[in-house]
């Protein structure tokens, strides 16, 4: 595999940049594509939101300083154009986020695309009565079993905080699926 | 004897409060979690990563030569938005000229509408106010029971942030 250093280096330069872009996307499309479905829910809207991701990604590979590293940069673009296409469907139709969610979680009962049983939609509906950091934290840990080391990077939070924010989602969705 | 001493020596490391009682706690739920639900039921559409690569590869070149037309477009529609700007001007300037508008004529659905679309942050709307107004405002008595106000602190405070401005 090739060395993260390496890449940026060619990704950088004019000549070797096409050959690198792709080498990128094959390395990291399947991990931010079901980052971003964890956050957005539809597949849909999750290939648009990753063609973007990557869109930005490209554009922006000159202004990367490396000074975290590329995989932590692109998590968080792909967690900022995520979060931004929520928000902008939420002004659209005049709603909150949270309705915006909702309606995702709504729609996946009768989605092609979701095959999960009554449990995994449940469990959907619980994430979705957490705040929006800390369902970020849940499936990045649960889910796309990234490290705590790795999630602070990201999302620029202490590793103590995320653990916190986590053990707490834990406990919240386990009381909402008792309970309801 | 020997057991106590051992365990009264000081080693200089130390674990968050409460750390022991509520470990099996951390640990259970996870596990218990994860036996009732460990996948999130997502599916995808067959081949989809297979031919993601020369999608992305095209959405990237399409955005690119977007782009081009653009920047040709922009300054075209700059010239002309410069020409009606000064219109707009000139007009506001020589028949507005007596009337004082102030915030009592805007109607209130407007500025709602204007707050909803434009994304205020509530750090924007925080720096209308004086200091004076916000002191007023906080210091507004409240009766919030201390059960909340700790779940409130766990929830949305970054605990390590606050310690650190404590120092």
């Amino acid at each position: 595999m090739i060395l993260e250093a390496e890449l940026v280096e060619k990704l950088k330069s004019d000549t070797n940049i096409d050959s690198a872009f792709k080498e990128l996307v094959s390395l990291y499309k399947e991990r931010l594509y079901w980052h971003i479905r964890n956050i957005v829910k539809s597949h849909d809207d999750a290939d648009d939101v990753l063609q973007n991701t990557f869109i930005k990604v490209y554009k922006n590979i000159g202004s990367f300083k490396g000074e975290s590293k590329l995989f932590s940069w692109m998590y968080r673009i792909a967690t900022n154009e995520a979060i931004t296409f929520i928000n902008k469907n939420a002004k659209r139709l005049q709603i909150t986020s949270e309705e915006t969610q909702t309606i995702a979680i709504n729609n996946l009962a009768s989605d092609v695309y979701f095959e999960g049983e009554a449990i995994q939609l449940k469990l959907q509906k619980a994430l979705a009565t957490l705040p929006q950091k800390q369902q970020l934290v849940f499936n990045m840990k649960y889910f796309e079993d990234l490290k705590f080391k790795e999630m602070s990077d990201i999302l620029e939070t202490s590793e103590g905080a995320l653990k916190a924010s986590y053990h707490i989602a834990v406990k919240k969705i386990q009381d909402y699926l008792t309970n309801n | 004897m020997k057991k106590n001493s051992l365990n009264n020596i000081e080693n200089g490391f130390k674990v968050p409060k409460g750390y022991f009682d509520e470990f099996e706690d951390r640990l259970l739920s996870e596990l218990q979690l994860k036996e009732t639900a460990s996948y999130t039921g997502f599916k995808l559409p067959a081949g989809y990563f297979e031919s993601l690569d020369n999608k992305i590869l095209n959405a990237v070149k399409n955005d690119n030569k977007t782009k081009v037309i653009n920047l040709f477009s922009f300054r075209k529609l700059a010239y002309t938005a410069a020409v009606a700007a000064s219109l707009i001007l000139i007009y506001t300037v020589s028949f507005n000229k007596y009337e004082n508008l102030n915030i009592n004529h805007l109607e209130t659905a407007s500025i709602e509408n204007y707050i909803l679309t434009e994304g205020l942050e509530p750090s924007d709307i925080a720096s209308l106010f004086s200091d004076d107004d916000l002191s007023e405002i906080t210091s507004v008595k409240n009766n919030l029971s201390s059960e909340s106000l700790e779940n409130y602190v766990l929830e949305n405070i970054d605990i390590d942030q606050l310690m650190t401005n404590n120092n």
